[in-house]
């Protein structure tokens, strides 16, 4: 091509994803004097090259405008951060505009890129502001990290003041005191709730970026949080029964209220819910979409089958003490003694029936309530465990009232969905977000990642400690193992783990109580021995958990 | 009856203790894996439910291996699986893949029979597990020799043929040819040192 006449009317012949390279060629031969500058000005870049008819042709312009365009907004949302002081929640929204546009182009245009360099650098330019962007959402990071901590240390001050201070009977003036502790641990539980989405955004970096353990530090400070607002919390309830402020016992009417509404969320589990179209889209549901759509195939597109969203009042809560566990329920709840779940699961059914002899004979205990817990397992609906596992954990928390679990699994995947959890496949939550529903919903969450340098013994003992609290935890872990199916060997699967037994003795865990929303059929209570759980859960598909603060 | 219970008690633990197993850990090779699926770039990229092919060496050096990924539903009344949808680099220096990324024209979903052909079905899980750490502890040595491009010794050798053991066993049958085309180099090295390379076409 020796000038760029003969060259635009030679590619014109050829297939037009393979136009730009050559025009790429023919660009920058004929404008081989061009002021570097222009490439600061990415959208009047992609203006030039679309010019070229062939290059409109290959129908990729409007995407790249968009592109342009979309990064170049998130930069100015990053300038306004920069140059003026931005609340959490605004700071997270640009990350998360940022994440979600590198995602977009790297999973949507990356081989487009390669094949059309000319047309999508301008949006690679444009890119490398979001890039100085997401090393901004450091120091944002940081700096929220460092101001929580200082908010945390002051609250933990003025609680132990007044522990030292109050005395019965407690008089206005307390009262007042207490409440505003409560009030300002509320917003401090708020603003963490905030960083950490914010942090697991940021821990979904962009290719290439080098920033992992620092991720995994920016984790651990979170988590720090978590654990020190909880105790803050608990030792105010304290603080309040021993005032005479709160009754520790019998149920009060707001606990008794509370609980009158699980009964009821487990009451609407035994009827039959709506009927909901599985998802059609690329996942295995298809043959089922195609025989239970009815006349000609039409299938609903997932949107459409959704229930629309109604507004829903900030789930977060207003006070530190809002989400204190409640006590166990005053009515009786048919339970099953001990659950062996279904015996094709079990490896070793022998050493099953041993744990619970030495269960009956009193020298293990159940640490957790894994019976009461087990009623509220459901069977998924789609590949959606993680969201299962999470909408169990409102459910048992009392956080989603009067909703049928159906419903309320679609309510949660919507959600997801808009929040930006779900891998670019449309098929799960991110496991950097497992646990974001609960975050969202105003629950605390402390997470715990597989680090090879800590190894699976540290993982493990973490999740028994755990457990032997009296907490719930969501795990991942090996299908095929778990479900002793050779089939779904090495498939990752989300359940959530109710409880364990304990030997009294050595304090070792022996066993774990599960709820499976995926397993044929779907067991709540299901005991695993150690073994096998451990062999699941240490495998190349496990290593993370998400302990649930309540 | 108070001294019938503690001696039923002593022999239960007893019987307990005699028969644990130890879990089984992954490896080096699996950690990492297990650690890579969680981390960019694979965390935005495959479905935590997606299983791992076997990986294989690449040869650019002794710890990186290349692997596949493929849907498998997460619920066992939905026995199905799909065609490798993405393709990542690990190195077993790093707890973050080098690259993950889809694969694209991605088609077909097989039936969960076919994963495993009858005579790993006859091991069971835990037999198969125990197949896939074994081959995942000796994937660092052979990706060793393959990088060292010197000739085997006879523990090597012995260690490549427990491997193709072993990958004849737990490859899935519709995947050969992804296999072939995920590490050509490596197959051919086997064949070159006298291994035969099948059942990869």
């Amino acid at each position: 091509m020796k000038d760029g006449a003969s060259g635009a009317i030679l590619v014109f012949e050829m297939n037009p994803l393979h136009l730009v390279p050559a025009l790429c060629i023919v660009g920058s031969l004929a404008s081989a004097q061009q002021n570097d500058d222009v490439w600061r000005e990415p959208l009047a870049e992609v203006q030039r090259v679309c010019a070229i008819p062939s290059a409109k042709a290959s129908g990729q312009c409007d995407a790249a405008r968009q592109m342009v365009s979309r990064a170049q907004a998130v930069a100015s949302m990053a300038r306004a951060c920069r140059t003026s002081s931005c609340t959490i929640g605004q700071r997270r929204a640009v990350v998360e505009a940022a994440s979600r546009l590198g995602s977009d182009f790297f999973l949507g245009y990356e081989k487009k890129y390669q094949e059309s360099l000319g047309l999508f650098e301008g949006v690679d330019e444009a890119l490398k502001g979001s890039a100085a962007l997401k090393q901004a959402s450091e120091r944002f990071i940081w700096r929220g990290l460092q101001g929580l901590d200082g908010a945390t240390s002051r609250l933990e001050t003025r609680m132990s003041s007044a522990e030292k201070g109050l005395k019965r009977p407690a008089g206005a003036r307390a009262q007042a005191t207490l409440r505003e502790i409560d009030a300002q641990g509320g917003l401090d539980l708020k603003d963490f709730l905030g960083l950490s989405l914010l942090i697991d955004d940021d821990n979904n970096v962009l290719p290439k970026d080098p920033r992992y353990q620092e991720a995994l530090d920016e984790r651990e400070g979170a988590n720090d949080i978590a654990r020190r607002l909880i105790k803050v919390r608990d030792r105010l309830i304290a603080l309040q029964q021993r005032l005479g402020l709160r009754e520790a016992s019998p149920v009060s009417a707001e606990q008794l209220s509370r609980a009158e509404t699980v009964e009821r969320s487990l009451t609407s589990r035994r009827s039959p819910g709506p009927r909901r179209l599985p998802s059609a889209g690329p996942g295995f549901d298809s043959s089922e979409a195609a025989s239970a759509a009815g006349p000609a195939g039409a299938v609903q597109a997932p949107s459409q089958s959704r229930a629309p969203i109604a507004a829903v009042p900030d789930p977060r809560p207003t006070s530190l003490t809002e989400f204190a566990p409640a006590p166990p329920p005053p009515w009786s709840v048919p339970m099953t003694a001990f659950s062996a779940g279904d015996a094709r699961h079990t490896e070793d059914p022998a050493e099953l029936a041993r744990i619970e002899q030495l269960h009956r004979l009193g020298l293990y205990h159940t640490a957790g309530n894994p019976q009461l817990l087990g009623h509220f397992v459901h069977a998924q609906q789609g590949g959606d465990c993680s969201i299962v596992t999470q909408e169990e954990v409102l459910e048992i928390l009392g956080r989603q009232p009067g909703d049928h679990p159906l419903r309320l699994e679609d309510k949660l995947l919507g959600q997801a969905e808009r929040q930006g959890f779900i891998t670019a496949t449309n098929q799960g939550v991110m496991p950097v977000h497992q646990g974001g529903l609960l975050t969202a919903n105003g629950i605390p969450v402390v997470k715990h990642y597989y680090d090879p340098q800590e190894g699976w013994k540290f993982l493990n003992s973490e999740l028994d400690r755990t457990l032997k609290k009296g907490r719930v935890a969501i795990a991942s872990v090996d299908a095929g193992i778990l479900w002793n199916d050779p089939h779904f060997l090495g498939g990752g699967h989300s359940i959530l783990v109710t409880g364990a037994e304990v030997n009294r003795l050595t304090g070792r865990v022996v066993g774990y109580y599960i709820n499976d929303s995926g397993s044929q059929p779907p067991m709540g209570d299901r005991l695993v021995s150690a073994d096998q759980f451990r062999r699941a859960f240490d495998s190349s598909v496990g290593g993370d958990f998400v302990e649930v603060v309540k | 009856m108070r001294s019938f219970s503690l001696f039923a008690a002593a022999a239960l633990l007893a019987a307990g203790a005699a028969c644990r197993k130890p879990a089984q850990s992954p490896g080096r090779l699996g950690s990492i894996l297990a650690a890579a699926r969680t981390r960019p770039p694979c965390a935005g990229v495959i479905d935590p439910g997606w299983a791992a092919s076997i990986p294989l060496p690449t040869g650019r050096s002794a710890g990186e291996f290349a692997v596949f990924f493929y849907a498998l539903s997460d619920r066992q009344s939905v026995g199905r699986f799909a065609a490798p949808a993405a393709r990542a680099v690990i190195d077993l220096d790093s707890p973050a893949a080098e690259s993950c990324v889809p694969i694209s024209g991605a088609t077909g979903t097989f039936p969960i029979e076919q994963r495993f052909g009858a005579r790993a079905l006859r091991l069971g899980a835990a037999g198969l597990a125990a197949r896939r750490a074994r081959l995942y502890r000796d994937l660092p040595a052979i990706a060793s020799d393959y990088a060292g491009g010197a000739p085997l010794s006879p523990a090597a050798r012995e260690r490549m043929s427990r491997f193709i053991d072993s990958f004849a066993l737990l490859a899935e049958p519709p995947f050969l040819a992804d296999y072939g085309a995920l590490s050509p180099g490596f197959w051919r090295w086997a064949r070159n040192q006298g291994f035969s390379a099948a059942p990869i076409p």
